[in-house]
């Protein structure tokens, strides 16, 4: 398929458009995974793994 | 379960810190290439002289190759130290392969060594911080998948079921840097040292700064990002601030930072729609940027007297605080209004070095002080060290980034001064350059504190390794549990679960980079919707292409733009805004980033040819003052004829429109033209007999620039 094809029908601001659109739906989605998990527990523990690493046999 | 080194059947394991010990050598050691080559170019700009005639070091030559050194041999290098040794210890396994492991190291290397030793010879590309050829381009290729291999393999058997952020960054990092180099470095050989780039004029400037700004987003800050949140939380014993806001931090930042190429290109002739893509994207990356900042910042909370005691926090807070000041002032150039003063400027060297030598620079000493006497068994040989280190570091920044700013500020306000009846203040550009020239002094004495402190930490770190024990084994942590490999915990949910799944992951990663590459990028690669076929231009012709080779060896672009932005004192200075169809056949684009020099996009027939002859051998002789490095090799070194059917064979294949009958006589009408200018050369009371020199050649592109009529 010839690219001028793909885009024949997709302005440039359409383009720009899609882009903010996706990006907003990320990040909406990014927020709401990560405080709708609400496990305190498991960040805290996530954030202390490098302070446990080196604990040597 | 069969056993491997450092894998045995049962579940001990040993770390592999002998590659770390390795790559830190080897950071080290190229640091040291550098920053001098880095304070060498410097006095280059405040003491024309230092370029001492010699083709290999002139500034042209010697600033890419300080470039390359710093971002691929010392910030690549202590990547790959810290990732190598925090990788296997947050994912409690050693490395997939130590042969891998090995393959890479050495691979780097030769890599490095092969661009320490082109670049000066002058084969290069001139695509910023891709200028290396196409056999190394393969090389580099090659050398990341193996590391890719051997990192993703270790993710495959690691013991540590959730991924911490630091190997979030790191994922994030291998996967785009291999896709940015590999679609940038797209190019068909001329021959073993030469070959063009596939993409053309916009197309070719949109790639190149979707490379180029990415380069420093998922080469110099990922995965420092992911250094950080490793370091500073065992620097300072206590956990990051808030992992909630590393992962908004992590997937806004790599979701947005693709997009913020085009703001390299604003005022170009890159169409206006991507100009403001690039722009808006910019600005939203203050956001995440300094969300990454406050989460470094605040996981001192309570530990601030650290600051005062420990010169490692000393250095990572600096770091922290640099990589904010960058992060803040990046997207501050990016608005129109601003680049319009600050772009071409030496406000955008500081803004680089700001980031380079206080973000980069500072979080790697800091990183490197903390492992040192993890690996070698030994504490540091003296802690004043550590901190005279930091004072002339810091220091050298200061001076480094204030003068900078300055001088540029000071440029861009020069270039746009218009006096009340419509014209140039400062109509020769040479005057807006030796107002400069004592910065460019203050700028090197910056560089000569920020080296002296460099040999500081060497001698420290000689006096510290003296030291240390003969043989390190290699540690053995605590026996884990079985790597957890593909198994997942049914009950997780949401991003809990997401960090256990290692290809998912990375595949959402890969998307997130790869929305704004495809959105921004696929359209102008049909550049037939931007080119006005009626102001199509015709194509360089033989003799004018081999100058333009020349031009791009010595590096011109890195003092000289060929672009004109649409602003009245630009178009009072150097004639009508630059067109997409003046460069629709350059390959590759020579728009440029700085002007040291002035623009050259319509220099054609500005000056007779024995003006330009003159100009490069000597270019005080008919510029006073001028800090431009002479060029007398032009005059003895010969041009390349016969290779020149095979260039225009090449460009043919990829559209340009040459005849059949110009390239297969490419060197016969290249000669005839060549003759032509050499005879009005000596007619000029120049020398006789010029017409085999790149002189002429170099002269021809010259005079060509901004001459292409409509064909």
């Amino acid at each position: 398929m010839k690219l001028s094809f793909a885009f024949q029908n997709f302005s440039d601001v359409g383009l720009a458009l899609a882009g903010f659109g996706i990006f907003g739906a990320v990040f909406i989605g990014v927020l709401v995974w990560v405080f709708w998990i609400q496990s305190e527990r498991h960040f805290r523990r996530m954030s202390e793994l490098p302070l446990k690493d080196e604990v040597e046999a | 379960m069969t056993s491997t080194p450092g894998h045995p059947a049962d579940n001990s394991y040993r770390y592999d810190d002998q590659i770390v010990r390795m790559f830190i050598y080897a950071c080290l050691g190229f640091a040291g290439v550098a920053f001098l080559a880095g304070l060498v170019a410097a006095l280059q700009l405040a003491f024309w002289p230092m370029n001492m005639n010699l083709e290999w070091i002139t500034f042209g030559r010697l600033r890419p190759l300080h470039t390359n050194a710093a971002i691929f041999a010392f910030a690549g290098n202590a990547i790959f130290a810290g990732i190598y040794h925090s990788t296997q210890r947050l994912l409690k396994t050693r490395m997939f392969s130590d042969t891998l492991s090995r393959i890479h190291f050495w691979g780097w290397q030769l890599i490095i060594v092969s661009a320490a030793i082109t670049l000066p010879l002058g084969y290069s590309q001139s695509k910023e911080y891709a200028e290396l050829e196409w056999p190394i381009d393969i090389a580099i290729a090659v050398i990341w998948v193996v590391f890719a291999v051997n990192f993703f393999a270790t993710l495959a058997r690691r013991r540590e079921r959730h991924m911490y952020v630091a190997i979030w960054f790191y994922i994030s990092t291998i996967i785009t840097v291999a896709v940015l180099h590999i679609f940038n470095s797209i190019e068909i050989p001329v021959s073993w040292t030469q070959s063009y780039p596939v993409y053309a004029g916009i197309q070719d400037a949109l790639v190149q700064w979707w490379y180029g700004h990415n380069a420093v987003a998922f080469v110099l800050t990922t995965p420092f990002l992911g250094l950080m949140y490793y370091y500073l939380p065992k620097a300072a014993n206590r956990p990051i601030y808030s992992y909630r806001l590393s992962i908004i931090h992590f997937w806004a930042l790599i979701f947005i930072y693709i997009w913020a190429g085009p703001h390299h290109l604003l005022y170009t002739s890159l169409p206006e729609w991507a100009q403001t893509l690039g722009m808006v994207f910019s600005l939203m990356l203050w956001a995440p940027s300094w969300g990454g900042m406050i989460n470094g910042l605040l996981t001192l909370r309570g530990a601030w007297d650290l600051l005062r005691t420990d010169p490692i926090i000393k250095f990572m807070v600096t770091a922290i605080t640099w990589y904010g000041m960058a992060t803040f002032e990046g997207p501050l150039l990016s608005i129109k209004a601003v680049s319009s003063l600050a772009h071409y400027t030496d406000w955008i060297i500081g803004h680089v070095h700001g980031g380079a030598l206080g973000w980069n620079g500072f979080l790697t000493f800091a990183m490197i002080y903390f492992l040192v006497p993890k690996l070698w068994k030994v504490p540091m040989y003296s802690k004043r060290l550590m901190n005279a280190h930091f004072w002339l570091g810091f220091f050298g920044i200061l001076l480094y980034y204030i003068s900078m700013w300055a001088s540029g500020i000071t440029q861009g306000l020069m270039w746009r001064a218009v006096t009340d009846d419509g014209r140039l203040l400062y109509p020769d550009f040479v005057e807006t350059v030796t107002r400069i020239v004592p910065l460019y002094w203050v700028r090197a004495l910056g560089g000569a504190l920020y080296l002296s402190g460099y040999l500081i930490m060497i001698y420290n770190l000689y006096r510290t390794l003296k030291t240390a024990p003969k043989t390190v084994d290699d540690p053995i942590p605590e026996a884990g549990p079985a790597p957890v490999a593909a198994a997942h915990a049914a009950n997780e949910r949401g991003h809990r679960r997401l960090e256990g799944m290692a290809t998912v992951f990375s595949v959402l990663a890969f998307f997130a980079i790869i929305v704004g590459s495809v959105i921004e990028i696929l359209p102008t690669l049909n550049m037939q919707n931007y080119v006005k076929v009626e102001n199509a231009t015709a194509p360089w012709s033989p003799l004018e292409l081999a100058g333009r080779d020349i031009y791009v060896s010595e590096g011109c672009y890195t003092c000289h733009s060929q672009q004109i932005r649409p602003m009245v004192a630009e178009a009072l200075r150097y004639g009508p805004p630059s067109t997409i169809e003046e460069s629709m056949w350059d390959r590759p684009f020579q728009w440029g980033s700085k002007r040291t020099g002035p623009d050259l996009a319509r220099v054609g027939k500005k000056y007779p040819d024995l003006w330009h002859f003159r100009h490069m051998i000597d270019p005080r002789s008919v510029t006073p003052n001028s800090i431009m490095p002479n060029y007398p090799w032009l005059a003895d070194k010969k041009t390349d004829f016969l290779v020149l059917r095979r260039k225009l064979s090449v460009l043919k294949s990829m559209g340009v429109p040459y005849d059949d009958d110009t390239v297969a006589n490419a060197d016969i009408v290249a000669q005839k033209e060549a003759l032509a200018i050499a005879e009005r050369l000596a007619g000029e009371g120049g020398p006789a007999n010029m017409e085999h020199t790149q002189m002429v050649a170099l002269i021809a592109y010259l005079q060509a620039l901004g001459q292409k009529g409509v064909k």
